[in-house]
């Protein structure tokens, strides 16, 4: 019986594998966010229905447009803080990965310049007046961006564990992987995308559910129980699909014992889910109660499929050779510093939140 | 020695440019933001206390423009930052990361505090009091101010590791030398590029007259005040500088020369203009000069970005790591084994090379010399060579660090340099079919010689000097 992931290494390693973990669950969240909501919108805009307020105005698609712009920095923002663990972690593997994507991979920057701005752009009235197709178009190529985006990550992350076909890669500058390895990875996370956003799209409508009337709030709560329950209808597909054409080794790490435990959590979240949703979908509202189940179960699959997809990288990979980075990061100096600002700025955070807070009390909505 | 990364070729222009380019465009406009948040406080008590009317107009436009441009672009050429140094030096990002991790990791949570207050005050400021407002301003400043704060730090440190080299302790590398000088310039720069992009903003707003746009400008120039003290806080910067990096930057390298001059004339264009017609005379100034402006600002800090980036060679961390990710300690080592023997990556276009000798010098340039040179193009080897016969090549590269001191010494075998010179002369020969291997074994010994009386250690510009001069003499 091993130790539950990463427990079974040295704590330097375990440590920062577990701070990399932790943050770049974070910015999953934020991600899948704007990648579900990016893609959403883009269905929307292309196909806003026959009812007599197109889909585009229903308060889904108003609310996602309205803070895409937002979580699109929030999901970059927290993007930094795995950035920076993971060039301690798997420097070498993570920095040969990025070179031999070479231009492929400098491309994210300027595509996401692009799409930050053309969220901008669906948000605001701008576009108000123009045709249907350039409307749907500017929508779509939204979308594809951070759809690539996903795809760079998704092939740096392929490669960065491939070290035997590096030269070749170098040479050839042809990916080492078939485009179906990474479709099956890449459908992983984006049905997960959408139930993520789901669960967080289920807080920002239910604060706002008691100002609208019922025939609005029924549709809404449906369509985002359809949106969640498709997602993690895909995500159960693809990830059978994943385990069953994995390699051998990748397919041991995933079910070994300290392995496993994630995969049963991840699995218990995804339970939770549906019912939270299958239970809002017959109530046609959103509840407190349920809402939360649903977000629970959305953190719980959120952090357990990171753990898990780590453990499946560190079952690859020719851990030990790290161990001696890691233990000479741990010696450096300035964790307390970032222990006491954690506190500090957290406390600023809060601080922010309930200014704005109390601000809107005495100063209630103009319309 | 240190693991050997796949090199990328930049065809004609060489990876330090890139580099360059990038962090000059994130410097201008981060240093925007952080001067952006200072400035909207002021504007913002000027408005709370009564003493401009039209400060909150201000203060609600200018935010837009900062969300609109320093949130989006400011944030993604950080991280474009992050991804360029990773392809021109991964060792040199690598380190700065092994040994400032957490520091690292402290200024990410106020960037996370920027974008929280930033935009609690972009979403919400319309609806809030004048002191909820202020309190969003303040928090949004300090957060932006401190980021700067940390990675100066970190940048500084790869200038001025100072007492650090000894002590390796965190403070030591962090409070280096040239810590405080360039704390407070780049501070002082911050305020001022914001006050000029706040001239812009209040010639753009339509919603206030020609004597309310006066009343402001002649507010946000106060931030311009400031600028009297460049002068001292770059000669203090100089004055902690090592000597052989300020001899580069003073004469010792024209371009970087060229550069500083830049910096300084623009910066001094920016203050008298300022000093003299927005501050005391109180002039108002419209859109195509706050723009030009502005422009200027940008030249200057292009020209400081590129010193700053140019004083450090032959370092990229002065005495931990050469630019060409070779580590002083290794270079001995690396003379004896080899700098190709742990390199597992082929030439691209292997089949181009007419020989193993020739094939083996181009693996050499990548190592040793592509971050700084290119082959034909900026700084290329082929024109710096021009002029040399072989004997005079073979000569010069082995005392590499005393031809010109901001080069490392050479870290390869005699074997490996004579590839080199081939390398470089079938290069200059415009690449042909064939190709004579050169196996001579005298000029092995001598380059074995030369490589010998060139020692180890990185040149000495003192001792360079005087040699040239003796050479001149
Ligand atoms: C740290 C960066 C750096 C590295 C690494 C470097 N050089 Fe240089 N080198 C320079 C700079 C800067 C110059 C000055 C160019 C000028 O004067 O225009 C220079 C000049 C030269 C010159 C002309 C010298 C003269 O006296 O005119 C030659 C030849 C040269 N380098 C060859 C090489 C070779 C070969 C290598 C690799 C073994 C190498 N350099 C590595 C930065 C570097
Ligand atoms: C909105 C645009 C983005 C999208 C859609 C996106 C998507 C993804 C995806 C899908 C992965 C997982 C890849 C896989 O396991 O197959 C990932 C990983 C990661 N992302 Fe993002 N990302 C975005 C922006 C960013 C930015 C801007 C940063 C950095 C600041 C960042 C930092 C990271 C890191 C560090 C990882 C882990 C890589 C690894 O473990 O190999 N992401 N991202």
């Amino acid at each position: 019986m091993n130790l539950p992931f990463p427990l079974g290494f040295p704590a330097p390693t375990a440590f920062y594998l577990t701070l990399y973990i932790l943050t770049f669950a974070l910015h999953q969240a934020f991600m899948h966010y704007v990648l579900a909501g990016s893609l959403y919108v883009a269905w929307t805009t292309s196909f806003p229905g026959r009812d007599s307020v197109s889909r585009n105005d229903q308060p889904i698609a108003a609310t996602l447009r309205d803070w895409l712009p937002f979580l699109l920095s929030a999901a970059i923002t927290a993007g930094v803080a795995p950035l920076l663990f993971i060039q301690i972690v798997y420097q070498k593997q993570f920095y040969t990965a990025n070179l031999l994507l070479w231009w492929r991979w400098m491309l994210v920057v300027p595509i996401l310049i692009i799409a930050f701005y053309l969220l901008y752009l669906l948000k605001s009235k701008i576009m108000a007046h123009w045709p249907h197709i350039a409307r749907s178009l500017v929508a779509i190529s939204t979308a594809a961006c951070f759809v690539f985006v996903g795809f760079c990550w998704t092939a740096n992350h392929l490669l960065s564990v491939s070290e035997a076909r590096w030269p070749e890669v170098y040479v050839t500058g042809q990916l080492p992987f078939t485009p179906f390895e990474v479709l099956a990875r890449m459908g992983i996370w984006i049905s997960d995308s959408f139930a993520t956003l789901a669960a967080i799209l289920a807080w920002q409508l239910y604060r706002r559910q008691s100002d609208r009337s019922a025939d609005i709030v029924g549709p809404a709560t449906r369509n985002l129980a359809v949106m969640a329950l498709g997602g993690l209808g895909l995500l159960t597909l693809a990830g059978l699909t994943y385990i069953l054409t994995a390699a051998d080794k990748t397919r041991d790490s995933l079910f070994d014992s300290g392995t496993l435990p994630y995969l049963i959590i991840s699995v218990v979240g995804v339970a939770m889910q549906v019912a939270g949703w299958f239970q809002q979908w017959r109530f046609g509202r959103l509840t407190g109660l349920w809402s939360t189940v649903v977000s629970t179960g959305s953190v719980l699959t959120l952090l357990a499929m990171s753990f898990a997809r780590e453990a499946i990288r560190a079952g690859v990979l020719d851990m030990p050779q790290l161990f001696q980075r890691h233990a000479d990061a741990a010696k450096v100096g300035g964790f307390t510093v970032f222990l006491i600002f954690t506190v500090l700025v957290s406390a600023a955070i809060a601080w922010c939140f309930v200014t704005v807070h109390r601000g809107l009390k005495v100063q209630p909505p103009v319309a | 020695m240190l693991d050997v990364f796949p090199v990328n070729d930049y065809g004609p222009i060489m990876p330090g440019l890139v580099m360059a380019a990038v962090a000059i465009v994130h410097v201008f406009l981060a240093q925007f933001a952080v001067g952006g948040g200072i400035l909207l406080c002021y504007l913002q008590w000027l408005g709370m206390t009564g003493r401009n009317p039209h400060a909150r107009q201000f203060v609600a436009g200018y935010f837009k423009v900062l969300v609109l441009i320093s949130f989006v672009l400011g944030a993604l050429t950080g991280v474009g930052i992050w991804f360029t140094a990773i392809q021109v030096s991964p060792h040199t990002i690598g380190s700065m990361v092994q040994n400032f991790h957490w520091l690292w990791a402290t200024e990410w949570l106020f960037f996370s505090l920027e974008i929280v207050s930033g935009y609690c005050f972009y979403r919400y400021h319309s609806r809030l009091s004048d002191n909820a407002s202020m309190v969003l301003l303040v928090i949004y400043a300090v957060a932006s101010w401190m980021s700067l704060y940390l990675i100066n730090g970190i940048l500084s440190w790869q200038l001025t590791p100072g007492r650090w080299l000894e002590t390796h302790t965190l403070f030591d590398g962090f409070y280096n030398p040239s810590f405080w000088p360039s704390l407070l310039f780049r501070t002082v720069v911050a305020m001022t590029l914001a006050s000029l992009a706040a001239c812009v903003v209040i010639n753009l707003m339509t919603s206030v007259d020609r004597e309310a746009k006066t009343s402001l400008m002649n507010r946000v120039a106060e931030l311009l005040i400031p600028m009297v003290i460049m002068p001292g806080l770059g000669l203090w910067f100089l004055a902690v500088m090592p000597a052989d990096s300020r001899s580069w930057v003073l004469g010792g390298s024209p371009a970087m020369m060229l550069f500083l001059n830049i910096s300084i004339g623009s910066s001094l264009a920016i203050g008298a203009y300022a000093l003299l017609g927005l501050v005391l005379q109180r002039l108002f100034i419209n859109t195509a000069t706050a723009g030009l402006l502005l422009l200027l600002a940008f030249g200057a800090t292009a020209g400081g970005e590129f010193v700053r980036e140019g004083s450090r060679k032959p370092y990229s961390v002065r005495h931990v790591l050469y630019s060409n990710s070779i580590r002083p300690q290794d270079v001995a080592q690396m003379r004896v084994v080899g700098c190709t023997a742990n390199d597992p990556y082929p030439l691209r276009n292997d089949s181009i090379y007419p020989n193993d000798q020739v094939r083996l010098g181009g693996k050499v340039f990548r190592r040793q010399c592509s971050v700084c040179h290119t082959v034909e193009g900026t700084n290329g080897v082929t024109e710096l060579t021009g002029a040399w016969d072989t004997n005079q090549c073979r000569l010069n590269i082995a005392k590499l660090q005393h031809t010109k001191p901001f080069m490392p010494p050479f870290a390869g075998t005699p074997q490996e340099l004579e590839a080199l010179v081939q390398f470089i002369n079938w290069s200059s020969a415009e690449r042909p079919e064939a190709w004579r291997e050169n196996t001579d074994p005298t000029d092995f010994a001598q380059i074995k010689t030369w490589l010998e009386e060139a020692g180890t250690a990185p040149g000495d510009f003192k001792q360079n000097n005087k040699r040239r001069q003796e050479l001149i003499r």
